[in-house]
């Protein structure tokens, strides 16, 4: 950890699968290096941060200093209020000048995915871009947002910079933005920032587990190709506690494993090991005792005080069984299991394919996961489940090329050449994975349609964006057959017709997360089916010490969901096995 | 030196190509655009979104906004002349108005 502090230059991101503590890493070190002295700027970028959280201070959207460190600041960014923010500065001048119509129009446009998408990236450069703001700070440090979502963003100011500089007409997609050359100096500094190996650290977050060393792995390399070269791997909550326990012994031996197996790309990387903490990190002195690497203490008779809390607890909770009975009363439908990264969604969703395919429904497993790895959690063949990914790439070039080839013979070589331009711009690929989603979800009249979706702060987006497209399409409807979009947002709506399962760990931060995705869906008009709590130790059957301190601080989390959340909840114990056979997951229905 | 002014409904880029589909009609209209000799015609296209202030020092825009609507956008004018409204004209049809008609046969 002294190594890593070291080597700290002005610029640090992290990146990870959600739920890995990329949160929890990014408070301590800032926390560490602030404690030595230095002045921190903390930024997430997160619509879904919990930097409250873990900081126990209310952070805003502008530098908040922490009471308890000193010279530590930490912000917010919150791409879709940004964008609110930008929206009403640019239409509020207009009320009452302008007709009613027209300000309605303004609001509508300047509401999209782009506009979310740029207001975002704008408030982010300003802090890596801007050499007045940044000057004031020794270390900025990018707690970001799940892994999709990061490389997007991190990729993002290269794409736009080629963007700015090819765009020979000045007026496109960036339109919202308007006199968006002027930021183009600051988007020049941030790659070029970026890219510099004495200005900015990328630290990879992981957990001891096989899929998260490979998610790692897949980001690691995707930023060394967008330039990223000074990489760090942290691998958080390694489990290191030697007991006879079967769980504490399975649980140990997994990390091993999977520390023994670090993907090629990720070895030569320098490294840290953080302990395992049952009992989650919220506040100050939880992260000074993660720096200082102190070992969590034991618990007296924890075992036994965990067995007798479970039996309350589990009163009134349902059965795997039974939730899936109630799934087969309709024999077609869409089942989409939601939540922060990192906590199962995949593996759930996969669960419930193969029960309902074992009992006879045809069924598709899809995912819009930019970072999913179905072929990994699922090798079964059966004739009534088929598998399919929606690939951001991929479904963009889909859509970019049925775009030229419809009006291949209409247009002119420049008209094709302009066309193809703004094709280029990268809103075209949130349009593009949202077709493939409004197609995806119109099969579930066939039959089911199980969906993993992408983590949280995603998802909020996509729905939102599908909300926008939703009004545009039926203003714009022009006699051709956009069924599968328009009534996309109906169905997502019906109870009957699409089942969200809200897919949580019994952790303060994915419980937390994952209320404020309901409370999302709410006002969207969306009522989750059911709660599902994945990899629970206090179902798991453990009588190791540390293991049964977080089973009893999941049970918190529990009760808190059944009470105040949701009626309707199941919970899946942790396994020992990977999740890659259908006998394992079988057992997290059992 | 002739101007033309276009006065856009709201609209992410002037192709269209940001919506669920592509109005073939508005790409072409771009690129004739571009295509217009810069000696001959200034042209000045407003978006609603982003410069709404050019739709409210235009008297004329603003009290066909005010008075008749806002699906009389787009608004295109010749010298001030009121050419089109509340459609896109076909690329054959703007050049003819722009006196233009050897860009009938191109197009």
């Amino acid at each position: 950890m002294k190594k890593l502090l070291s080597k700290i230059p002005k610029f640090l991101f992290f990146t990870g699968k959600g739920g890995v503590g990329k949160t929890s890493m990014s408070c301590a070190i800032s926390t560490a290096l602030a404690d030595e002295g230095k002045s921190v700027l903390l930024i997430s970028t997160d619509p879904a941060s919990n930097l409250t959280e873990v900081l126990q201070t209310n952070i805003q959207s502008i530098p908040t200093p922490i009471k308890e460190v000193n010279n530590l600041w930490a912000m917010n960014i919150n791409p879709v209020l940004a964008a609110q923010q930008y929206k009403e500065k640019m239409v509020d001048p207009y009320r009452g000048i302008l007709p009613q119509e027209a300000i309605a129009q303004m609001e509508e446009q300047l509401s999209g995915a782009c506009s979310v998408e740029i207001a975002g990236f704008n408030e982010f450069s300003k802090y890596i871009g801007d050499e007045t703001i940044i000057e004031k700070y020794d270390h900025i440090i990018l707690d970001t947002a799940p892994t999709g979502h990061t490389l997007r963003l991190l990729s993002l100011p290269s794409a736009w910079n080629d963007f700015i500089a090819d765009n020979q007409t000045g007026s496109s997609c960036l339109g919202p933005v308007s006199g968006l050359s002027e930021y183009k100096k600051i988007y020049d500094n941030v790659v070029l920032n970026l890219k510099d190996e004495n200005k900015t650290l990328l630290i990879m977050v992981s957990r001891a587990e096989q899929l998260s060393l490979i998610e790692a792995s897949k980001a690691s390399l995707e930023l060394l190709n967008q330039g990223m070269k000074n990489q760090h791997l942290v691998i958080n909550g390694v489990f290191e506690d030697i007991d006879t326990d079967t769980i504490a012994k399975a649980f140990f031996e997994k990390s091993q494993k999977s520390l023994e197996n670090i993907p090629e790309s990720l070895n030569s990387l320098s490294k840290t090991k953080i302990g395992f903490y049952p009992n989650g990190v919220v506040g100050v002195d939880s992260l000074r005792a993660i720096i200082k690497q102190d070992h969590p203490k034991e618990f007296k008779n924890a075992n036994k005080i965990l067995k007798d809390s479970m039996l309350d607890t589990l009163e009134g909770i349902s059965s795997w069984n039974s939730l899936l009975e109630d799934i087969q009363k309709d024999s077609n439908g869409v089942i989409m299991t939601m939540g922060k990264g990192g906590v199962g969604k995949t593996t759930i969703a996969s669960m419930i394919a193969l029960k309902l395919s074992s009992a006879g429904h045809k069924v598709t497993l899809s995912t819009t996961d930019p970072a999913a790895h179905l072929e990994y959690v699922i090798k079964s063949k059966n004739s009534n489940l088929s598998i399919e990914r929606i690939d951001p790439k991929v479904e963009t070039k889909r859509h970019v090329n049925e775009v030229i080839a419809k009006n291949k013979d209409l247009l002119s070589k420049e008209d094709m050449d302009l066309l193809k331009e703004e094709l280029s711009s990268p809103c075209i690929e949130e349009i593009a994975i949202f077709e493939a989603f409004a197609k995806i979800v119109s099969r579930g009249q066939e039959g089911f349609i199980v969906l993993d979706t992408a983590p949280t702060g995603h998802t909020l987006l996509l729905l939102d964006s599908s909300n926008a497209y939703h009004k545009e399409v039926m203003k714009n409807s022009n006699g051709e057959n956009r069924d599968e979009l328009s009534q996309l947002l109906p169905r997502i709506k019906d109870p009957k017709f699409t089942k969200i399962l809200i897919t949580t760990l019994a952790e303060a931060t994915p419980t937390h997360e994952s209320a404020s995705l309901q409370n999302d869906l709410k006002r969207a008009g969306i009522k989750p089916y059911a709660w599902v709590i994945n990899r629970s130790f206090a179902l798991s059957e453990t009588t190791n010490n540390l293991l049964c301190q977080k089973g009893l601080n999941e049970l918190k989390y529990i009760n808190e969901i059944k009470d105040e959340l949701s009626s309707k909840m199941v919970i899946s114990p942790w396994v020992a096995e990977e999740l890659n056979t259908k006998e394992v997951l079988e057992k997290l229905c059992d | 030196m002739k101007t033309l002014k276009i006065y856009d409904p709201a609209m992410c880029c002037p192709t269209g190509v940001c919506g669920t589909d592509v109005d073939t009609k508005l790409v072409q209209l771009a690129s004739f655009l571009s295509s217009l000799d810069k000696n001959s015609f200034e042209v000045n296209r407003y978006g609603l979104t982003t410069e709404p202030a050019q739709y409210v020092s235009n008297k004329e825009v603003s009290r066909i906004l005010n008075e008749v609507g806002v699906d009389e956008l787009p608004l295109f004018f010749l010298d001030d002349e009121l050419i089109f409204s509340k459609d896109y004209p076909s690329v054959p049809a703007l050049s003819a108005k722009l006196g233009l008609a050897t860009f009938v046969a191109k197009f």
